[in-house]
């Protein structure tokens, strides 16, 4: 393999986990808030449905999603308007099955965060003047900064750890799909055994490297 | 004018409350009366923090009043409310503590005591750059008082504010509110 190709994977790799990152963090964040205050009879139906993506194979998650990306479902609608036919196999495609596929994994922990400090610090801003909007900026994402630093770290691990949607939708296109997981599956295809090799090890590492850092963040948050 | 009168009724559960009173409002008033018989619920809607029947009237203000559809959120009546535990935020440090009542006050920011005045009358000011986790529980609860207070409320609700605190604290606060009173801003409901 190619220098150039090698960095071609590994930044088509990075700028859809950073991408997705920050679709999951706006998306997943109103619907953890919600998950963490209501108390609609439908609470437990929308944490199942967003937890979802936890048990179901990437197959079937993708199958769904390249039907609702293809030329007949939402995604083709949406790609005509730039004047395109489909979203599957295309990167925005990919960005928008990674969020699909990694939002329970950034909903939980905010979740959580928020649940942590209940309802008393809010109550608080509201008696001191601060405006709901004002409370949540002020008080409850700063509160919950652990949480968010814990859901973007998995978040960004587990869209670069992606590999059955990627397939499904994304397919195996140089520069505009074809990321880590799926440049080493077709290398062991093809028998190009060191390039594997270096690309698995490299996510070994990298994967080593985010549980250790959580760990740390986690340690240090409980003496701090 | 100077009035608090208030009238609620409802219940959640098993727990039934009736009551109307109509106090000075001035001065402190205080809510006695056994555990579980509803004076943390009655202060909680007097704040606004939680919604039952009837009228709430401070000053010649109206903050609910049922037969003409008014319920102003919490945030929109002038009312500190210090909590049983002091509830600080966790993630600011003292002065940023009692900064946030003054900040999003509604009566002039130039009236009352400053950041630095109220901290030296509470006896916190060599506290300002701590972060609540890092003060005593006596500690904790004057810097809630003092955030109350900054917020420059008509009406300072308390809720069992001297739990935990000792005579010497608890005959220093009692004096403190004299002085705020005197500063001209604020009435006291408390239970005790």
């Amino acid at each position: 393999m190619e220098t150039a190709e090698l960095a071609s994977i590994l930044w088509l790799t990075l700028k859809l986990a950073l991408v997705t990152t920050l679709c999951l963090l706006v998306v997943g964040t109103p619907i953890a808030w919600w998950l963490a205050r209501t108390r609609s009879r439908f609470r437990d139906v929308v944490a199942s449905i967003a937890a979802l993506p936890l048990i179901l194979p990437p197959t079937v998650l993708g199958f769904y999603l390249l039907i609702a990306l293809g030329p007949s479902g939402p995604g083709g609608w949406l790609a005509g308007l730039s004047g395109g036919r489909t979203l599957a196999f295309t990167f925005e495609g990919l960005v928008i099955g990674s969020v699909v596929y990694s939002l329970p994994f950034v909903v939980q922990p905010i979740r959580n965060a928020f649940e942590a400090f209940g309802e008393r610090p809010l109550e608080v801003a509201a008696t001191l003047g601060a405006s709901p909007w004002n409370a949540f900026f002020t008080v409850a994402l700063p509160l919950a900064r652990p949480g968010f630093l814990t859901a973007a770290i998995l978040g960004f691990a587990h869209t670069i750890g992606e590999f059955g949607v990627v397939l499904m939708i994304g397919g195996n296109i140089p520069g505009e799909t074809r990321v880590i997981s799926v440049a080493i599956y077709d290398l062991v295809e093809s028998g190009d055994w060191g390039a594997a090799h270096l690309l698995s090890a490299g996510l070994v590492l990298f994967s080593f490297t985010v549980i250790m850092v959580m760990l740390r963040l986690g340690s240090a948050r409980g003496e701090g | 004018m100077d009035r608090i009168a208030v009238a609620v009724s409802g219940g959640k559960g098993d727990f039934r409350l009736d009551m109307a009173f109509d106090t000075p409002a001035n001065g402190v008033s205080v809510l006695f009366g056994p555990s579980g018989c509803g004076k943390t619920t009655i202060l909680r809607c007097i704040a606004g923090l939680e919604r039952m029947s009837g009228h709430v009237m401070v000053a010649g203000q109206v903050w609910q009043d049922d037969s003409k559809g008014v319920f102003l959120p919490p945030h929109h009546r002038a009312a500190g409310y210090v909590f049983q535990e002091a509830s600080l935020f966790a993630h600011l440090n003292v002065r940023e503590n009692l900064e946030f009542g003054r900040k999003r006050r509604m009566a002039q920011p130039a009236q009352g005591p400053s950041v630095d005045e109220m901290a030296g009358l509470l006896g916190i000011a060599h506290l300002c750059n701590r972060k609540p986790k890092h003060l005593s529980g006596g500690e904790r609860q004057r810097v809630a008082i003092g955030r109350a207070l900054l917020s420059a409320p008509r009406l300072l609700l308390m809720d069992e504010p001297f739990t935990g605190l000792d005579r010497q604290i608890k005959k220093e606060t009692i004096g403190l509110f004299r002085s705020a009173q005197a500063a001209g801003y604020s009435g006291t409901l408390c239970q005790p």
